[in-house]
């Protein structure tokens, strides 16, 4: 549990003032030094995130007040390849969150992004010399102008929705990796995200760009202190795979219950290449965020493996979308939610045939545990099917916890509150299993602290 | 034999089956209508089987011409057994359940025109149950939009809908269906299964969702399938001589057969005439 903060007293380099006008877009853009297209670009979003109405599904979002955030705010003056150059302040968060270890231990490179801005970045001198590029999003623009064009927003429009327009206007940090043809990175690259003031916006833009046979695992977290004031965050991630390319995308968010995370993440994946979301939502007021997956390839694959813990106070909006429009593609979505403490879990999930896609193979499954009896749990699967040579299908499973297995585990000798988390971790085991070593323990440990007395 | 009680007030067409009335042979809906017919003007129908009675429908209403209603609305009382066997004309239906009421609901689709029904299961008294399943056929340009509503207001309620459909030509089946369980219906139990064959360009959008508000003891579960008939089990009867349109025919059968084989023989044969008319045109 995370302790209230009064406020921070970090000294930022630059600090936005509040609210949101053509004035800050300009200014981001101005301090990025950026080329005029993507002045242009932002402004063009900007309107639009004007014009399109606030979604009135989902979560509630009416105590969400854009004059009241700030919408950048700059830590440092330049980017860290080190972390002896990183403030003692961002450092010591960083080492509490575990990062600096984890990237000695068994990461190919790490990105920590604190507030508006990546403060630290490094790949490991391996995969640098291989060709691989692991940028902040701003450097990729300077430094990649041609494939930066090519690719940005080519997944996610900003006309796509409110938040994608919002992001698009005013983003800041995030990755731009690009893997070579036939690179195998066989650890993963991750990405922490802290925001650690109060009424921030954090808007990353993430590009991902894996070349024909190549592979790449990319973990990302995110985490904040415990405010009174509303905070968001709303990122956009842009994921293309090309023919053969392998991306595993992992998110594991553990935000506090003052962040509002409405985040639009899209795949595209082309001719036998396999996209993976595996997403965890464990913090959060409300999250709004569904990964989705366009099959555009002969025989691309695509799965979603989804899990949502909503506790008091929190309403996880969560699901996916997979979208086959091209012939033996495949697809697999599960996704788990907990409710528990008064919190609302929400699942909705869309599998789309495409005519003239024969021979798609889909499945969806949606199951949930309901651990109390104030809390809900909605379930909204779709699946729209527009071609007859298909097997798609769709499964989905609300209950509470299984009185029988709880029996058969306490009548091998452990407590209740144990045999609990067991069975919980048993639930959400398609997740964990899918989560490198290190973080699956972590997870595991999680739910276990998580879920200690709170189940009647 | 006990006949219900058919009568208009305020402009419902009222059907009652008396406390502890049981009868045993299907009523055909459409002949109990038949005197009022043409004399009155209603809209709606009511059929209320009072108290622990138990009666069986087979409903023709807006598929025999001359008599359309937009609604028809079964009370089943506490302890009452209804079975309600349907072709669905073009009205909605509600079913209000009582305390231990049981409903089994039999629909089937095989007319030519669109179809666009709302069928909803208000459970509202305990241990109410509600079982549903159905059957269609829909080709050419066809479209089929079907929405159901299982409500469950009580508690140890249980409702089951289950449907199997073929889908041909250029026709789409629209499925929207929810299972909702109020705060104070503990121990409910809610299931929805939709299955689809596919046949050229048929379209299938399917929405079986699930709410449920605060509460654990509850049990709800939702599938929905669509793909082609099983190639291994064509291709097995196939080799055994059988023309493709024939297996074909044949699967599409014992596809339906899980549900139409506990029907009366009568409403069965009747069904049957009508599936294989389908069938023709189908495949």
């Amino acid at each position: 549990m995370q302790a209230k903060k009064k406020s921070n007293d970090f000294k930022y380099f630059f600090t936005a003032s509040k609210g949101l006008n053509k004035k800050i877009v300009c200014e981001i853009s101005e301090k990025k030094n950026e080329p005029g297209w993507m002045t242009d670009f932002r402004l063009q979003a900007l309107q639009l995130f004007e014009t399109i109405p606030t979604p009135d599904w989902g979560c509630d979002l009416s105590e969400l007040d854009p004059n009241d955030i700030r919408f950048y705010l700059k830590p440092i003056k330049n980017q860290q390849t080190s972390w002896d150059g990183v403030p003692e302040k961002i450092k010591q968060t960083f080492r509490v969150l575990g990062i600096p270890q984890a990237e000695q231990k068994f990461l190919a490179g790490v990105g920590a992004q604190y507030e508006s801005e990546m403060v630290y970045k490094k790949l490991r001198e391996k995969w640098a010399n291989k060709g691989v590029v692991f940028l902040d999003t701003t450097q990729g623009l300077e430094q990649y102008p041609d494939i930066f064009k090519k690719y940005f927003s080519s997944v996610v429009l900003p006309s796509d929705n409110k938040f994608a327009a919002l992001n698009s206007a005013v983003w800041s940090g995030g990755s731009f990796i690009l893997v070579p043809k036939g690179v195998h990175i066989d650890m993963p690259l991750q990405a922490y995200f802290r925001i650690d003031s109060s009424a921030v916006g954090q808007f990353e833009r993430t590009l991902i760009i894996a070349e024909p046979g190549s592979f790449l695992e990319y973990v990302e977290g995110c985490s904040a202190p415990v405010y009174k004031q509303n905070s968001l965050h709303s990122a956009v991630v842009e994921i293309i795979a090309q023919d053969n390319a392998k991306i595993r995308y992992t998110t594991i968010q553990n935000w506090s219950e003052n962040i509002y995370n409405l985040v639009t993440k899209r795949a595209v994946a082309h001719k036998n290449s396999v996209v993976e979301w595996i997403d965890g939502n464990f913090g959060s007021k409300c999250t709004m965020k569904y990964p989705s997956i366009i099959l555009k390839g002969e025989g691309a694959k695509g799965q979603i493996i989804s899990i949502s813990v909503a506790k008091k106070g929190q309403h996880q909006d969560s699901g996916g979308k997979i979208i086959h429009l091209a012939s033996n593609s495949s697809s697999h979505f599960i996704s788990r939610s907990i409710s528990k403490e008064g919190g609302r879990s929400r699942f909705r999930g869309l599998i789309k045939v495409k005519e003239g896609a024969h021979g798609v193979r889909s499945s969806m499954r949606c199951d949930a545990l309901l651990l109390d009896d104030s809390s809900r749990s909605d379930s909204y699967p779709n699946l729209q099917i527009n071609e007859a040579d298909v097997d798609v299908g769709h499964e989905a499973f609300v209950s509470k916890i299984n009185e029988e297995q709880l029996f058969y585990i306490r009548s091998r000798g452990l407590s209740s509150s144990k045999a609990r988390a067991m069975v919980i971790n048993g639930f959400i085991d398609a997740f964990v299993q899918k989560l490198p070593m290190e973080y699956a323990i972590e997870i595991n440990r999680l739910i276990e602290v998580d879920m200690e007395g709170s189940i009647v | 034999m006990y006949k219900p009680k058919v009568y208009c007030s305020n402009g419902v067409i009222v059907v009652l089956v008396q406390r502890g009335a049981k009868i045993d042979k299907t009523v055909d809906l459409s002949d109990l209508l038949g005197n009022l017919k043409n004399k009155v003007d209603c809209e709606n129908i009511l059929v209320i089987a009072q108290e622990y009675s138990s009666v069986k429908i087979y409903d023709k209403i807006g598929s025999n011409g001359g008599f359309a209603v937009s609604k028809v609305e079964f009370l089943v009382k506490e302890g009452a057994d209804l079975a309600f066997v349907s072709r669905l004309g073009g009205y909605s239906v509600v079913f209000y359940l009582e305390k231990r009421a049981i409903l089994d609901c039999f629909m089937l689709v095989t007319d030519e025109a669109c179809v666009k029904k709302d069928f909803e299961i208000v459970l509202r008294g305990e241990r109410a149950r509600a079982v549903i399943n159905g059957v269609y056929l829909v080709a050419g340009d066809q479209k089929f939009f079907l929405s159901v509503l299982q409500k469950h207001l009580a508690k140890h309620t249980s409702s089951f809908l289950r449907l199997h459909g073929v889908a041909s030509g250029r026709s789409l089946v629209d499925f929207q269906g929810t299972i909702f369980v109020e705060k104070n219906a503990a121990n409910a139990n809610a299931e929805q299964a939709i299955k689809t064959l596919l046949f050229r360009n048929a379209k299938v959008d399917a929405n079986p969702n699930i709410e449920i508000l605060n509460n654990k003891e509850v049990t709800a579960k939702h599938k929905a399938a669509a793909g082609k008939v099983n190639s291994k089990i064509l291709f097995y009867l196939r080799a055994r001589g059988f023309t493709k349109a024939r297996a074909e025919k044949l699967l599409i059968e014992s596809f339906f057969d899980l549900f139409t084989i506990s029907l009366d023989t009568q409403i069965k044969k009747d069904f049957a005439k009508r599936l294989q008319k389908k069938m023709r045109r189908l495949l």
